[in-house]
């Protein structure tokens, strides 16, 4: 029993030594490996792969951003793509006078963690399993097929990517090129398709990024060690660990009692552990780098779903919806259709979505580009919120409350073209969202609601994101709300793939509502291809495009959802960028936290 | 006393013949009178009671004496707790009023379980009588089909089934009934083949009773009582069942509220000033559930002549 | 008893096929299958979708997508020239959307071992259910234990104290955890022993480290106490009810009086000749415990964290990743098949009455 009390006093006096002295020792620049693994949680689904060809979800996404090299940088200030950025390949490159031909140089300083000098070998062997159609390609990856001509690699530090067309937005398409270890893929990959449902890929042994690969446990976590060689910075954690929490109540719960280190705060959340944050509880990072929330209107008949063109690129009649309207068998606009579509933009009160929807946090959007982004119109307003403008439009557009219950009836709506038997039919309609997301649902009990005032009934349900993404590329619905990246950095071409006339076809394009206007499409190509690019220029394209698909409304651009990432105290040196996301804290690889 | 009053019954189930439906009428009377006296079981029938006048007449009383419907939002007068001006227990995360939800969820969540149970039971009571009585083949493939659906885990098969439809109350009754009929026939079969082959109804049959005369005046009445328990039980956990699959996101979609999806909507504020939101369903789910299984065992033992109660 | 249960294996054949048949029909049929969602994103031509469709196998009609589950594809389409690519077919398309020729089949079946690859995870189903399977049993089998336990001690307790206040206490004890619905327990339990009273860990298998696994069992016990008292409520309150009810009907049978009259004990009476007649019904419950357990693990696993087979058939029917929802539903099913199988031979040995013939 002595003998036990003894050493009791004796560990806590070294613990009293260690509490003073740890401390000061950390006042120095902290050493490699140094400090304890930051924890991060993943709420969702374990990673499919760690192989950079056939990632396809965003956990192995985040995964995998951190333990291979990217091949083009982004600049820290300007979030463009950028020459010499941190665990990137391409030091400089050089544009042919066509605009076709990109001549990137590599650095000649990265190895991959068995030694093995990156070079450009793991670049062309990534753009031959592209091309390969026995790979599994992931999604993100098969446009590359249309865009680039060619990828070659004239010696081992040149790439020189060769495209179809002269495109100003072509260094998005190259800045999306992979950096795989070529000679251990060709050597556990002996044919390449043998990748496909490899376990090896959950076992990445050879990478190249600030940290290395530990290990992964199915449904615990995924593992990453300090790379201590590594090129471009001192790794100082430990250790990353993306850890798996199913419960976003419980995921919270672990970060307060100090279990996380870092987190995105759930919308519900926010509000309170904003207010932690204003009391230096923790520390906290609002991020605008959020999907546009949006809403499509279907501009067709959805009882029969045509393609815009045949096969002969005549334009088909695609019928029009009775309520958004659309176009008429000579393909002219109808006007009660816009009206009714301008209608439900006056009707939507942002300030009471903000509130109850985006905890305070919300941003109304007037198009899909943010005010920050380089392509973003000057002086494009949001739509007010003004019940009385949409009321008039209604009545203008031939829906009329005729019975008082509240509901309008078509009177003389432009429907009764297509077919008088319409009189009098209610303007009901169905909005659909994804279920499972609570904030889009909020956001649909919302619009209900508002709508319903201005006499509109909306049967607003949430589906399965599986029936929903049918009922939306069958273009079978009436209103469909969900979110879209544009990714980052901001490809402001993003929006020709969903407005032109080539992606309206049932089943597989993106011009789900069948919008069509020859001027967008013109305005768009022409801002793509314009020789030279020059950046002013194009900005005046995209921005007339824009401002029409705001007054035209094919979409209802809602807003973004700031979000808010929380670190604990124990960090050192937290320093988030402003462009940084909530799941990427920019120079998480500096912090240090006492083990 | 226990083992006279069994002795008791079983002379009296024992009489051939036109007597036993009195016989029975006089279990049933001894029956209702141990119910009667059984405190707990009074209680938890009351309170049941009470619960369901109120989600029966739910739309009225929101729409005629509280004003509100339960749909109507107000986002800037969110999260506003219990006893707050115009709301009784408060608003919700989009200003909706508490209450008014409370009671029209009621009316669907407990609608859910009872039709539920009902159709469950009436699948389970017809099914269960011709196999229990007939045997044979019939009895053969129900057996197969009942052992293959509950080897595969219920929640699973729920789910499965769930994701063919469009989540509405209506198909819900129809997705849970569907998966919880095999119990109630499992149930009712083995008690079917147990009167069967009791002597009161093999000496009917030897003097030539017809067998719908067979099934329906020896064998049903001595049915009831189990089928009440059953249907407790049952209304209970479809109840239950509706708010685990809310909970994983197959049950009730919003804007209909139920209990379980407005708990489980309630779920990710009960740390963030929305304990007003979370405990009312709950305790609702809760104290329903709990009334129906306190009174299915006050009838499985006022029914059950080994209680000497 | 050997002949029993080789006849009780034979007559589980066709609940297999019937389990498999059903679950494979219903995932088949669930509108919004899994190519649509693959493909969002993608940017895919109409024939890039339809050749996704073909590489998944969901472009045939269900029940030649069920045989080929079933017995696999290499005899459905394979290759008699040895280019690799095929050459005849039977019941399935040989060429693309295009009219390109596809490569022949290269999948073996269920029937023999392989349980095919996950439609969105680009992985063999196999080992994912297999790596997650090992966290499924131990928190399965400790709160059937649990369940059982305690549900037996509280029957046959309030059977001996029966109509005293033990007895009414129990009753209503029974259900009032029964009566909750499983995640709102969960949470709450979470809530106040995790994170207000910080007494036992919020959720997870085991402490976080950067170890490649949990440590042994008797190591981290705190992670289980939770999950596995949730789990159990359903057993504690079946167990009990169940274990009073038979207690109580079998101490009024006549050999039970003749044990008392004959001036035994009484406690030694309830224990040796009571509670050993009572097991028998409970012997028939473990059947239906397994699959309560498959489905109430589903719930559990998700609150607190716990990396089984239950959180991952969530999102494989919200994916419509049929191998995995098909994989999962095997495993559960010949368990439970297994639990019924093994609560009759229980039975038999319990009761001397029971022959195996």
């Amino acid at each position: 029993m002595k003998h036990l009390s003894r050493i009791m006093v004796a560990g806590m006096l070294m613990l009293l030594i260690a509490a003073l002295v740890v401390p000061v020792a950390a006042q120095d620049e902290p050493a490699a490996a140094s400090g304890a693994p930051l924890i991060l949680p993943n709420f969702g689904a374990d990673p499919a792969t760690f192989n950079p060809i056939l990632s396809n979800d965003g956990t192995s996404s985040a995964i995998i951003s951190r333990i291979f090299p990217s091949f083009i940088g982004l600049d820290d200030d300007t979030g463009f793509w950028a020459p010499g950025a941190d665990q990137a390949l391409v030091t400089d490159w050089t544009v042919s006078d066509d605009n076709l031909v990109y001549t990137f140089t590599l650095r000649d300083d990265m190895v991959w963690s068995d030694g093995t000098p990156v070079t450009s070998a793991d670049v062309q062997y990534f753009w031959d399993a592209v091309q390969d159609p026995t790979v599994n390609l992931s999604g993100s990856f098969v446009d590359l097929r249309d865009k680039i001509a060619s990828v070659e690699s004239p010696d081992a530090h040149t790439v020189v990517v060769t495209f179809n067309n002269p495109d100003c937005n072509a260094i998005d398409s190259a800045g999306i090129l992979q950096v795989v270890p070529a000679h251990y893929y060709s050597q556990i990959f002996p044919e390449r398709s043998d990748m496909n449902d490899s376990e090896e890929n959950l076992n990445p042994q050879v990478t190249a990024g600030p940290w290395n690969f530990l290990n992964f446990r199915p449904g615990e976590q995924v593992t990453l060690a300090a790379n201590t060689e590594w090129v471009d910075d001192v790794v100082v954690p430990q250790g990353w660990i993306y850890k798996n929490v199913a419960d976003q109540t419980v995921q919270v719960e672990q970060f307060l009692v100090g279990q996380l280190t870092y987190m995105g705060v759930p919308t519900a959340r926010v509000p309170e552990l904003g207010e932690r944050v204003a009391n230096g509880e923790f520390y906290g990072h609002y991020s605008t780098r959020a999907n546009t929330r949006f809403l499509s209107f279907n501009m067709a008949d959805p009882n029969n779903p045509q393609p815009a063109v045949d096969e002969e690129g005549n334009h088909l009649d695609q019928g029009q919806h009775p309520i958004f309207g659309g176009y008429t068998a000579d393909g002219v606009a109808t006007p009660g259709g816009l009206k009714v579509r301008q209608a439900l933009n006056y009707g939507m009160n942002f300030e009471e979505i903000n509130e109850g929807v985006f905890a305070g946090l919300g941003i109304q959007m007037p198009t899909h580009s943010r005010p920050d982004d380089w392509a973003f119109p000057t002086g494009l307003e949001n739509y007010p919120y003004d019940p009385d403008m949409a009321n008039q439009l209604l009545d203008e557009a031939g829906w009329v409350d005729e019975d008082g219950d509240g509901v309008r009836e078509c009177v003389s709506c432009d429907y009764l073209s297509v077919d008088p038997a319409f009189a009098g039919s209610p303007l009901e309609f169905e909005l659909l969202t994804n279920a499972g997301n609570t904030s889009q649902e909020a956001l649909g009990v919302l619009l209900q609601d508002q709508w319903g005032r201005i006499g509109a009934k909306v049967n607003f349900s949430a589906i399965d994101f599986n029936v929903l993404v049918d009922d939306l590329v069958g273009q079978t619905y009436d209103a469909i709300m969900i979110f879209w990246g544009f990714g980052f950095p901001f490809d402001p071409d993003g929006i020709s793939a969903v407005f032109a006339t080539s992606a309206d076809i049932p089943g597989s394009g993106f011009n789900t509502g069948s919008y069509y206007n020859a001027r967008v499409e013109e305005l768009l190509d022409t801002a793509r291809t314009l020789p030279g690019c020059d950046l002013e220029e194009r900005k005046a394209l995209y921005g007339e495009a824009y401002t029409i698909l705001h007054d035209e409304s094919p979409w209802m651009w809602i807003g973004i959802a700031q979000t808010l990432a929380v670190g604990q105290l124990s960090i050192e040196g937290w320093d988030p960028h402003p462009q940084a996301a909530a799941e990427v804290l920019w120079n998480e690889e500096s912090w240090f936290v006492a083990p | 006393m226990d083992s006279t009053s069994r002795a008791t019954s079983i002379t009296q189930l024992g009489d051939p013949g036109s007597e036993e439906a009195i016989v029975s009428k006089s279990l049933f009377q001894r029956a209702m009178h141990r119910l009667l006296r059984d405190r707990l079981t009074m209680i938890a029938a009351v309170i049941l009671l009470i619960l369901s006048m109120l989600a029966l007449f739910g739309p009225q009383i929101t729409q005629y004496v509280l004003r509100i419907d339960p749909n109507t939002t107000d986002a800037l007068n969110r999260m506003q707790g219990i006893g707050s001006p115009g709301h009784i227990l408060g608003t919700d995360d989009l200003g909706r009023d508490q209450l008014a939800r409370l009671l029209h969820a009621g009316r669907v969540s407990l609608g859910i379980g009872f039709f539920g149970a009902i159709i469950s039971i009436s699948v389970g009571l017809t099914l269960g009588v011709i196999t229990g009585f007939f045997g044979g083949i019939i009895d053969d493939i129900m057996n197969w089909v009942i052992t293959t659906l509950d080897s595969i885990p219920s929640l699973y098969l729920l789910i499965m089934i769930a994701a063919i439809f469009r989540p509405t109350a209506e198909s819900l009754i129809f997705v849970i009934a569907l998966i919880s009929w095999t119990g109630v026939t499992r149930l009712i079969r083995g008690q079917t083949l147990q009167i069967r082959n009791l002597d009161y109804v093999l000496s009917a049959r030897a003097l030539g009773a017809s067998v719908w005369r067979i099934m329906f005046v020896h064998i049903a009445p001595n049915l009831i009582s189990i089928t009440v328990i059953v249907l407790m039980r049952s209304i209970g956990g479809l109840m239950l069942a509706e708010a685990g699959l809310s909970f994983l996101g197959f049950g009730v979609q919003i804007p209909q509220a139920t209990w379980g999806n407005m708990l489980t909507d309630a779920q990710e504020y009960v740390r963030a000033g929305g304990i007003h939101l979370i405990l009312p369903p709950g305790f609702c789910i809760w104290i329903t559930v709990l009334c129906l299984y306190v009174i299915g065992d006050g009838v499985r033992d006022a029914f059950d002549p080994t209680s000497n109660k | 008893m050997y002949k029993y249960v080789l006849r009780r294996v034979i007559q589980a054949i066709p609940i297999f096929f019937g389990i498999t048949l059903l679950s494979y029909a219903l995932m088949a049929n669930t509108p919004g299958g899994p190519v649509a969602a693959l493909a969002f994103g993608a940017n895919l031509k109409p024939s890039e979708v339809e050749a996704l469709k073909i590489q998944l196998g969901v472009n045939d009609p269900w029940p030649i997508q069920y045989l080929r589950w079933l017995v696999g594809d290499d005899w459905l389409r394979w290759d008699t020239d040895g280019d690799k690519l095929a050459d005849r077919s039977v019941l399935i398309g040989i060429t693309g959307p295009n009219g390109e020729p596809l490569p022949p089949g290269d999948r073996r079946g269920i029937l023999r071992g392989d349980f095919g690859i996950s439609f969105v995870r680009s992985r063999a189903v196999l080992p994912i259910i297999l790596e997650r399977l090992p966290a499924s049993i131990e928190l399965g089998v400790s709160s059937l234990v649990v369940g059982a336990s305690i549900g037996i001690l509280v029957g046959v307790i309030a059977a001996v104290y029966h109509d005293r206040w033990f007895d009414h206490i129990t009753r209503v004890l029974a259900v009032v955890f029964d009566a909750v619905p499983i995640f709102f327990l969960a949470i709450l339990l979470l809530l106040i022993f995790g994170a207000q009273l910080q007494i036992l860990p919020l959720g997870d298998r085991c402490r976080v480290t950067m170890d490649p696994s949990c440590p042994p069992i008797f190591q981290r016990l705190e992670y289980l106490i939770l999950p596995t008292f949730v789990l159990a409520t359903g057993g504690i309150s079946a167990y009990s009810r169940f274990m009073r009810a038979s207690m109580l009907e079998v101490v009024s049978q006549d050999y039970m009086r003749t044990a008392r009259a004959k001036g035994l004990n009484s406690r030694t009476v309830w224990l040796r000749h009571g509670a050993r007649n009572a097991l028998i019904p409970i012997a028939t419950f473990l059947g239906p415990a397994i699959a309560g357990i498959w489905g109430g693990a589903v719930i559990t696993e998700t609150i607190f964290n716990w990396p089984g087979v239950g959180r991952t058939v969530v999102a494989a029917v919200t994916s419509r990743d049929y191998p995995i929802v098909m994989a999962a539903t095997v495993f559960a099913g010949i368990s439970t098949i297994l639990g019924y199988l093994l609560s009759d031979i229980l039975y038999g040995i319990i009761d001397p009455r029971i022959r195996f013939d």
